[in-house]
């Protein structure tokens, strides 16, 4: 059964100032959708908003059935951005910044992400094998976070994000810094996520990146969504 | 938690050392200290010099009824001279002088010359309280003279015979007043304890100690407010999570820093359990933590939220006794500072080193109020919302 992001009218005002007005789209799972903008455009705005750590000041999120609506928001194949804990199951958020502890090595963030997300021992074993496992960090596990390159870190950073098995993923800028041997390995991973069925969007200052990753690009312009631009890929 | 105790080993190690040398001091010191008996003190330590000038009985009776009131260390039945040369050299606080004829004035009604006291400039705190002593005694003295004198009118009206009437009357009527008063009625033992400057710095210490994993608490919670790495904890284990992973961390550092010296206490056997002594430090360190989680999510830039979190901790720790006793404060602040968080428990704190531990358990669970407000601010203030 094919599941969709549902976003609906979501708009945030902050200090007075309209960041992000009125924006509705819908995405199929099993597809990447790129978020275009300048800066300020309201693309990080957007993404925090549906990672649940911005509050929103109108509109509503759900992921779930084709044939969800609002009457039908609550139940069992539909989840809801108001019902935090379900959401936040759900997604997986990569932030902008790398938010990561560079006092410890790869394998320590990883142990101390799975651990933060309340696993039991043997599954955090499983996930952390799991994840070390991953061609985009296996060769440097036991490397400080902090003698990473930028693009080594930006992928330590996609894993700890990846980590539970999440539906819908959220990139904040996942490419900023990454050179491009590290990019063409996001590349390849966020394709095969695609194609396990991940709902994954991706937000990024490069056009050509997102024309290169995305079915569909959405365009923000000063809070607005201008256009959503299906994409040949 | 572990890479920020490995960082700071050197420096935990010597505060770990510091505290466990600081301890065993104090405890040799307070050992020797002999102020440290369990009984309710009164708050007055007064000597004083008695200069009978009137040779009756009355001085007489005025000095075995002083000697045995539990607050006058010394009385001294000296001549004026003599009296004066002990106020000079501070052995005494107040002379009191009965001047001649005092006894026959008395028993006559008749007008009499006034009882002198000659105070200590020196020590104005003993001073103004006996002043204050005295002007309670003089006013009730006056009303219950006027009393006896109008049942010695109407004894002698009685009686027929007038001296032997007078005498016996006299008689009755100073007994009655000496049994009115009773001998420590104008003495204060109310809310202060008495003051034992050793076990005030301890207990200063130890509050101190006990409050600084509290600011650790807030710098935490400042440094990440609002940050993306926030953002990835919340979405990994939620807000109540996060804010009880900061306590136990600030508990963590209060375990390495109060561990030694409440052992050091309990091994040294000054006090008989050092449970109440721990749980008051712990609600101590709690309340200022769950302050702090609010405190530490105010909008504002990092060194400023910083800045004002060292503000409140000195206000905290001024107000609640820990640095002075309130009781050197102005009367309103004085009766501010019970309202302040740290108050109750500094004073539970001090109580329990000067009795030894065996303040009761009512006391401990009334001292514990604090945490209450200060859980309501954190459960408010201390959340991300999202």
């Amino acid at each position: 059964m094919a599941f969709k992001l549902y976003a609906k009218g979501l708009s945030k005002s902050r200090a007075g100032l309209r960041t992000l007005e009125d924006v509705s789209f819908e995405q199929p799972q099993g597809s990447i959708y790129g978020i275009a903008g300048e800066n300020g455009a309201g693309k990080s705005t957007l993404l925090k908003i549906l990672a649940s750590v911005l509050p929103r000041d109108s509109g509503s999120v759900f992921f779930g059935h084709e044939k969800v609506n609002a009457s039908t928001e609550g139940d069992r194949y539909c989840v809801s951005l108001d019902d935090l804990n379900r959401w936040r199951e759900l997604i997986a958020y990569v932030p902008q910044e790398l938010a990561l502890d560079d006092r410890l090595t790869v394998r320590e963030t990883l142990s101390f992400w799975t651990a933060a997300r309340g696993l039991s021992s043997s599954e955090r074993k499983e996930q952390i094998e799991l994840a070390a496992a991953d061609p985009l960090i296996s060769e440097f596990l036991d490397k400080l976070i902090r003698e990473c390159s930028g693009g080594m870190a930006r992928r330590v950073s996609l894993i700890v994000g990846l980590l539970g098995d999440p539906q819908l993923i959220l990139l904040d800028e996942p490419f900023a810094g990454a050179d491009n041997h590290s990019r063409q390995l996001m590349f390849e991973r966020l394709s095969q996520l695609r194609s396990d069925g991940k709902t994954i969007l991706v937000s990024a200052h490069e056009g050509e990146v997102l024309e290169q990753l995305s079915n569909r690009i959405l365009h923000l312009h000063e809070g607005k969504l201008r256009d959503a631009l299906p994409n040949n890929t | 938690m572990r890479l920020e105790l490995r960082s700071a080993r050197t420096a935990m190690l010597l505060t770990v050392l510091a505290s466990i040398v600081l301890s065993v001091l104090i405890i040799n010191f307070a050992k020797d200290d002999p102020g440290t008996d369990t009984e309710k003190l009164p708050v007055l330590s007064v000597a004083a010099s008695i200069v009978d000038e009137d040779n009756s009985p009355l001085g007489q009776m005025l000095i075995s009824y002083l000697e045995d009131i539990s607050y006058v260390e010394a009385i001294y039945n000296d001549d004026m001279e003599q009296a004066l040369e002990r106020l000079e050299a501070d052995d005494i606080v107040v002379i009191l002088r009965l001047p001649p004829g005092l006894f026959e004035e008395t028993r006559s009604g008749s007008q009499r010359e006034a009882v002198e006291l000659w105070l200590n400039p020196r020590k104005p705190a003993e001073s103004n309280q006996i002043s204050i002593l005295v002007q309670q005694y003089a006013t009730v003295l006056d009303y219950l003279y006027g009393s006896v004198f109008g049942y010695q009118k109407v004894y002698v009206e009685l009686g027929g015979e007038e001296s032997a009437s007078w005498e016996e009357s006299s008689r009755h009527s100073l007994n009655a007043l000496i049994m009115y008063f009773g001998r420590d009625r104008y003495a204060q033992v109310g809310e202060h304890r008495p003051f034992n400057v050793l076990i005030h710095t301890y207990a200063g210490i130890l509050m101190v100690l006990s409050l600084l994993p509290a600011m650790g608490v807030l710098a935490a919670t400042g440094r990440m407010a609002g940050t993306s790495y926030e953002d990835r904890l919340i979405l990994s284990c939620g807000s109540a999570s996060m804010m009880a992973a900061r306590l136990i961390s600030g508990f963590i550092w209060w375990l390495i820093l109060l561990l030694p010296p409440l052992l050091a206490l309990a091994l040294a056997g000054l006090i008989g359990s050092v449970f109440s002594i721990a749980i008051i430090l712990m609600a101590a360190y709690f309340t200022l933590a769950l302050i702090m989680l609010a405190l530490g999510r105010v909008k504002a830039p990092y060194i400023t939220t910083m800045l004002t979190g060292w503000l409140t901790f000195l206000i905290v720790i001024v107000l609640g006794g820990v640095i002075y006793p309130t009781s050197l404060f102005p009367d309103w602040l004085d009766k501010s500072a019970v309202f302040t968080p740290i108050y109750p428990l500094m004073q539970f704190l001090y109580r329990s080193l000067y009795q030894e531990g065996t303040v009761g358990s009512a006391s401990l669970i009334n001292a514990l109020w604090p945490l209450v407000p200060a859980g309501f601010v954190a459960v408010l203030f201390g959340r991300r919302r999202v």
